[in-house]
């Protein structure tokens, strides 16, 4: 063929792959803004008129209102149907007498007539249009998802779940391998007898504690904070706190039959690893192997040394060896702190007679255990909270990620318009950008609100890091939930609200009065049955769904992202209902997806 | 000989052209279209204690010191979360020199390793030190003997596909076909093959 041929066809295919590389990039943006282009025609003639007004003064900043569809502006909240003056997008603009904190546009106001045609719009706008998240019904499901010449043979699916359960393949001797091979067993009951095998009450093989450790190794990926705030006091703590505390919960949920999935976040006792303790504890386990710190050398102290107070101290330590068994944690002497400080600096810090308990757990399980409490605590040693500039944020921003799968922002601006708070002198309870964060973790760190980080002494690496728990004084009444400072809000009783868009993007706001209560409104929404799914479904599959407010961009994910969205809800919502991990992890190792040789699923129709 | 603007105005004229082109154009904006992804699919590869059990069957015991410091202590690149109490370690006097006794599970880079992920994608750091732990197990004559007897071959066997096939199912057990690519090499030798298999990825993916 002659060259002239080819020169323009490269140069298309060139012009393609720009266009194509730039419409990635797009979508990549895309999952905070949506930026398609629409068809202006099939608007109503009012919107019409507010598309060219927001074109003219607004989208040369805010870009992707050029793909807002009447229906977007309510769907994403920004406006509320009939009702100007609670809307986002109306509120902020310059001179609509709404009382907006930020004006807009920033530089050149809209003339009174572009004023009052956005009201007008808003005023008329139905009400049905704010329906369409909370239906929340996903397309239809794939007709074809697999490919059969990748599907495995029962066989083979045993083979990938012991190899993933245990890190190992099965040996020629496996007896559920011959089970499976000779049609007795099929290969998924073949799993969840390898799961079985390793319950804690069973006896222990090599294989039943490899796979306790993977689960358990597993579970404790998901809690990524373990760095106590004030670093010199790491090394020494995680000698007396576990710093799988956090894991042990969904661990003992998974080989233990008396303990359900609900009971994760139930009750207020802390939980202990047994181990087999095949030799004594002789170093930390914080240091690396060419250290030489010995435990029974170093010696671990309370009280100060200034006041000659200070002495040494003998705590119960974390088991070490093989994972046997999880049990409640009961507090014994050695649990008890005769004193303890509110800082480590020997001439500042104060002094306080305990006992203090190091074992005490706030209530909801895991999120009041200790080990939670002390990692995620995120202030500085001795501080107490005061409901404003000081609470532990950190923490509830953890319970939303570790538990929910969920990131910050979690509200929309229409949500917390009503949470500002003019004349507060604390800058973010101001602003609804900021709010938006905000009004999330802010009364839900209220049930937190009696936790202060303590040291055992003020030796320079011989303390030990805890929480203390100041009780709550239920004479001292509820008083405000944000308050910009209340010296007694540490006292009183741990009231506050879960707030946020759950996946489905209904607003949740469900009020609580202490960190059980909290404990039970997670457990009612359908997301920490779906953010565990999600996390198994990555472990044994690779395939890692985001999980995020769905509602309002359910018609833009392609067949395949719907097919996990779908499977995801499916399998947490199974969850809720049967409360069983092993379940859980049988309805993934029963599925198409599981039994395809590259993990993979496909959009054939 | 006609200016590239001249031809390009030829070719224009055509009209079939004209439809290739909106093909070629169109057929892959249509495809990607609207659609957003809300999912990431890792390649679900073993984790570093997989691996090393999977090699240490193959090469033996032998192969235990080159599996923990290639595969076993590249936490970030195998992926598997240490497991700090899990370890065993004692300070013991040897003479008058302290020895540190520790099992696999060890957190090699300190705590930070029991929250790594449970396994990683392969990259160029995994390929890397697996591709190196090969060709040191394949050079090594005891690992190398270990694995070809498990295979039933001798260094002198024929590369007939029966023992082809053989070695092929020391990494792939279920295995049922020769794959062309092992077929068509011409007089390979047996550690060529036992190292080309092992460094290959999808034994890895349990």
């Amino acid at each position: 063929m002659k060259t002239g041929f080819w020169v323009p066809v490269l140069l298309f295919l060139a012009i393609g792959s720009i266009t194509l590389y730039l419409k990635d990039s797009n979508q990549s943006q895309a999952r905070v803004t949506t930026s398609h282009s629409i068809d202006l025609s099939k608007e109503s003639p009012q919107y019409q008129k507010v598309f060219k007004i927001l074109e003219t003064s607004c989208n040369h900043c805010h870009s992707s209102y050029a793909g807002y569809s009447e229906a977007s502006w309510v769907i994403t909240g920004q406006v509320i149907p009939g009702n100007p003056q609670r809307s986002y997008l109306y509120y902020h603009l310059r001179g609509s007498e709404t009382g907006g904190a930020e004006s807009m546009p920033p530089k050149k106001a809209l003339s009174k007539e572009e004023l009052r045609v956005l009201a007008e719009w808003i005023r008329g706008l139905s009400k049905g249009l704010a329906k369409m998240p909370a239906s929340f019904s996903l397309p239809k499901t794939l007709a074809k998802k697999i490919n059969p010449a990748l599907t495995l043979t029962e066989e083979e699916v045993y083979f990938r779940c012991h190899s993933q359960f245990s890190r190992s393949a099965p040996d020629s001797e496996d007896q559920l391998l011959a089970k499976v091979k000779k049609g007795l067993l099929s290969s998924v009951d073949a799993c969840l007898q390898l799961l079985k095998n390793a319950t804690f009450n069973s006896k222990s093989d090599s294989i039943s504690n490899s796979i306790r450790r993977t689960f358990h190794g597993l579970h404790n990926s998901w809690f990524n904070n373990f760095l106590l705030f004030n670093l010199q006091a790491s090394f020494p703590s995680y000698d007396v706190l576990d710093i799988t505390g956090p894991a042990l919960y969904f661990t003992k949920s998974l080989f233990s039959s008396d303990f359900n999935f609900n009971q994760i976040l139930s009750g207020n006792q802390n939980l202990r690893a047994v181990r087999s303790q095949e030799v004594a504890n002789d170093y930390f386990i914080y240091k690396k192997e060419s250290s030489e710190m010995r435990l029974s050398q170093h010696g671990f102290f309370v009280g100060k040394e200034k006041n000659k107070s200070r002495k040494n101290w003998n705590p119960n330590f974390v088991a070490r060896g093989n994972l046997l068994d999880i049990k409640a944690l009961k507090a014994d002497s050695k649990d008890l702190l005769p004193l303890y400080l509110d800082q480590t600096d020997s001439y500042l810090a104060k002094i306080f007679k305990g006992p203090l308990n190091i074992r005490q757990n706030l209530g909801g399980g895991l999120i009041g255990s200790q080990s939670f409490l002390l990692f995620n605590h995120g202030r500085e040693l001795g501080e107490t909270m005061d409901g404003g500039l000081l609470l532990p944020r950190r923490w509830s921003k953890m319970v939303f990620s570790n538990l929910l799968c969920r990131e910050l922002p979690l509200l929309r601006k229409v949500d917390v318009i009503k949470d500002i708070q003019k004349k507060s002198d604390i800058s973010f309870r101001k602003q609804a950008s900021c709010l938006q964060c905000h009004s999330s973790i802010d009364p839900l760190a209220a049930a937190a609100r009696q936790m202060t980080a303590v040291a055992s002494s003020d030796h320079p690496d011989g303390y030990t890091q805890h929480i203390r728990l100041h009780s709550s004084n239920p004479k001292l009444g509820n008083g405000k939930l944000l308050v910009d400072s209340d010296t007694s809000y540490h006292l009183r009783p741990p009231h506050g609200r879960l707030r946020y868009r759950n996946l489905y993007g209904k607003l949740v706001e469900s009020s609580f009065q202490n960190m059980q209560e909290l404990g039970q409104r997670l457990l009612e929404q359908d997301d920490l049955y779906i953010c565990t799914a999600k996390r198994y479904l990555y472990f044994l599959t690779g395939i890692d769904v985001a999980v995020e407010d769905y509602s309002t961009q359910l018609k833009s994910y392609d067949p395949i992202s719907l097919e996990y969205i779908r499977f995801l809800i499916f399998l947490g919502k199974r969850l809720k209902q049967h409360q069983n991990l092993s379940y859980l992890i049988k309805d993934i190792v029963s599925s198409d997806l599981y039994r395809q040789r590259d993990y993979q699923i496909y959009a054939s129709d | 000989m006609l200016s590239l603007k001249k031809r390009i105005l030829k070719i224009q004229k055509d009209r079939n052209f004209f439809l290739v082109m909106t093909l070629l154009l169109c057929s892959p904006l249509a495809v990607y279209g609207n659609s957003k992804k809300i999912y990431r699919a890792d390649r679900r590869m073993g984790d570093r204690f997989y691996i090393a059990s999977r090699l240490q069957r193959i090469f033996g015991a032998e192969s235990s010191k080159t599996l923990e410091e290639n595969i076993l202590s590249k936490v970030r690149a195998f992926g598997g979360a240490c497991s700090p109490y899990n370890v065993i370690s004692e300070f013991q006097k040897e003479g008058k020199k302290r020895i540190n006794h520790h099992t696999k599970y060890r957190c090699y880079s300190g705590l930070a390793d029991s929250k790594v992920e449970p396994f990683i994608d392969a990259g160029i750091l995994r390929t890397g030190h697996l591709h190196k732990t090969c060709d040191l197990l394949v050079a090594k004559q005891q690992t190398y003997q270990f694995a070809i007897n498990l295979a039933g071959l001798g260094s002198n066997s024929a590369k007939s596909d029966s023992n082809l096939k053989k070695m092929l199912r020391l990494f792939y057990p279920h295995s049922k076909k020769l794959p062309l690519a092992l077929k068509k090499v011409k007089n390979p030798s047996w550690k060529l093959i036992l190292s080309s298999l092992c460094k290959s990825d999808y034994w890895q993916i349990p």
